[in-house]
């Protein structure tokens, strides 16, 4: 019986505290926050090899750069900086004072829309049909999509089909559109799809070793047999501030022959963002993934139009879309 | 990043076999009557009942960090006793909050936790041992558990989960002891898996989002293992007093703790410690 009652005694003595099969928590200073990052960085992020990024050379500068004392503010520049040297707009870092993000994508090269010139000049009395605006022009369907945060609903494409019954073409607008729920954009293409067919192939990160991929998963997407589809040729307007969500939109659209692409490159974000925390409670994204067309090309960097068409400083004066009118001739 | 004492958590494992093997070579030595006379010929409970759990985790897919939190967990089941054996079956859903000690109120590290176990367990009587004082029992345990996390802060990777599916060795000591003039049971239950389903999310916490016909799914399923333990420790050890009350119905209070690890690609730890009111009902 004594034995028993020990035996009982040793039982609850080793079940009543778990503290020594958990290891400390890492401590919260700003050395061991930019060692986080940097090795989660380094085991999980998907673009270095692409974009040629030595990034134990961006340790190299940067953590000597890093002192016990430094406030969270000089933390927070330092970090950002060393992230921006990815190129990458869906590498973020977050804290209760700052966002970072990568804007060399877009910051440097035309605009190349303005929703106020359109409202003025092209519009005219515009519907807003859920998330997406849609008008006629010259007997040509325009949609604008603004964002794919904003959700599209299977009755907004069912409207908008039936009120663009019988028009040349279609024009859908995603200037601007920095992205969102890829959903959303799958949506929408399965209302323009002619048939199955094949967008492109993604391939994940899958360990912390270099080249620790996924195999790759080609994409499909086709019509769907449940709802009624856009018959007409499509022109799809990109601009460098096509992002992300969008530019996963452009590359769907772009395996079809009926869509054509025109405007300016996208900006690009071609890889699955997913975020991670920091002892600090801090927060940051990356891309986990690379996706590229049944051609090869990688859609990183943005994916090029079929028909590159710019706004010039003297359109805008004029008051006139370069971009919109160059797609409205292409029906004539 | 290592974050967990591997090494330590298997000499935890192997001592929690010993446990299970000494009790069970202690039980062997007893000279009781293998009849098991102390039980009624058939019992039968329904069990209602309110955790309340302490826990922490530290799951690599959501945080470098513990996060701790407390929550309520009610559930409900039923308990059938007979001579030779007892079985029971418990579902218990929690829900309740997590935080890690460095959030702030402008920097929050904290999400919602949810969680589901359904259980049943089987175990035989072997023997009265200790003069008769000690009924021993020994048998297996089916579990499934699902623990979900929402961390909103994470942005795409705001959930985390882990889902398990299991059999477990399981043994129990029961003695009927005299409190406040009344007769009540004490009863002591050590679990130890064999084998386990688990489900977890990828390498990096993300589903194939941007494949429009990729199922969920069956991306988790494809992901899944079957693990031993070594890559998954779990121990399961509870202490309860039943006391019984009007109508043979009873009341069961209990103390206990749980811990479980996962060693593969992305590590978590889970540990708990729960007290349990439940009444059992009987019908």
């Amino acid at each position: 019986m004594k034995n028993i009652i020990y035996t009982l005694t040793v039982i609850w003595a080793i079940t009543a505290c778990e503290d020594p099969f958990f290891e400390d928590d890492p401590t919260n200073d700003p050395v061991t926050n930019f060692d986080i990052m940097w090795s989660t960085m380094n085991d999980k992020y998907v673009y270095f090899d692409y974009k040629r990024i030595d990034w134990d050379s961006i340790r190299n500068v940067y953590r000597p750069q890093v002192r016990a004392g430094m406030s969270d503010q000089a933390l927070f520049q330092l970090m950002e900086t060393a992230l921006n040297t990815l190129r990458d707009g869906h590498v973020n870092l977050r804290s209760e004072f700052d966002i970072s993000f990568y804007d060399g994508f877009y910051k440097n090269y035309p605009e190349n829309f303005n929703f106020q010139l359109l409202e003025k000049h092209y519009l005219g009395d515009y519907k807003i049909t859920g998330s997406l605006v849609n008008t006629i022009i010259d007997s040509i369907g325009y949609i604008r999509y603004g964002s794919f945060v904003n959700p599209i609903r299977n009755e907004d494409l069912d409207f908008i089909i039936q009120r663009f019954k019988g028009l040349k073409g279609i024009i859908i607008d995603i200037r601007n559109n920095e992205g969102g729920d890829p959903a959303n954009g799958f949506r929408f293409a399965k209302r323009i799809a002619d048939k199955k067919r094949h967008i492109y192939t993604t391939k994940y990160k899958s360990g912390p070793g270099k080249n620790d991929f996924t195999e790759a998963d080609e994409a499909f997407i086709g019509p769907t047999s449940e709802y009624p589809r856009f018959h007409q040729p499509v022109v799809l307007l990109t601009n460098r501030k096509t992002y992300s969500a969008a530019n996963f939109f452009t590359a769907t659209l772009k395996a079809f022959p009926h869509v054509t692409v025109m405007g300016d490159q996208t900006g690009g974000g071609g890889g699955a963002p997913v975020g991670w925390e920091l002892p600090n409670g801090w927060f940051f994204n990356f891309s986990t993934s690379i996706s590229y067309l049944p051609d090869g090309f990688f859609i990183e960097d943005g994916i090029p139009p079929d028909i590159r068409v710019e706004i010039t400083e003297n359109d805008l004066l004029t008051g006139k879309d370069t971009i919109l009118e160059s797609a409205l001739s292409s029906f004539r | 990043m290592k974050i967990i004492n591997v090494h330590f958590e298997k000499q935890l494992y192997c001592l929690g076999l010993l446990i299970f093997i000494t009790v069970n070579s202690f039980a062997q030595q007893g000279t009781g009557n293998a009849n098991h006379k102390n039980t009624p010929e058939k019992q039968r409970y329904l069990i209602s009942s309110l955790t309340s759990k302490r826990l922490q985790l530290r799951d690599q897919h959501m945080s470098p960090v513990t996060y701790f939190g407390g929550i309520i967990a009610p559930g409900f089941g039923m308990l059938k006793r007979k001579e030779k054996f007892f079985s029971e079956f418990s579902l218990n859903l929690a829900l309740g909050s997590i935080q890690a000690k460095n959030g702030t109120e402008l920097r929050p590290m904290r999400g919602d936790y949810f969680r589901i176990d359904m259980q049943y367990s089987y175990l035989r009587f072997v023997k009265n041992i200790a003069n008769q004082r000690f009924r021993w029992y020994v048998g297996g345990k089916l579990k499934s558990h699902a623990n979900v996390r929402l961390n909103e802060q994470l942005d795409t990777g705001f959930i985390t989960f882990i889902f398990t599916n299991g059999l477990s060795l399981s043994s129990a000591l029961e003695r009927d002891i005299n409190l406040f003039g009344r007769k009540m049971t004490l009863s002591y239950q050590l679990d130890l898996p064999v084998v386990t389903h688990v489900i977890r999310p990828n390498y990096l916490n993300i589903y194939n989002y941007i494949d429009p016909e990729n199922d969920w799914l069956e991306e988790r399923l494809r992901d899944s293992d079957w693990l031993l333990p070594g890559k998954f420790t779990s121990i399961n050890s509870q202490i309860s007093l039943t006391y019984p009350i009007k109508a043979g119905n009873m009341v069961r209070l209990s103390y206990g703790w749980e811990y479980y690890s996962l060693n593969n690609k992305l590590k978590a730890r889970n540990a708990s410690h729960d007290i349990a009111l439940a009444l059992l009902f009987n019908f």
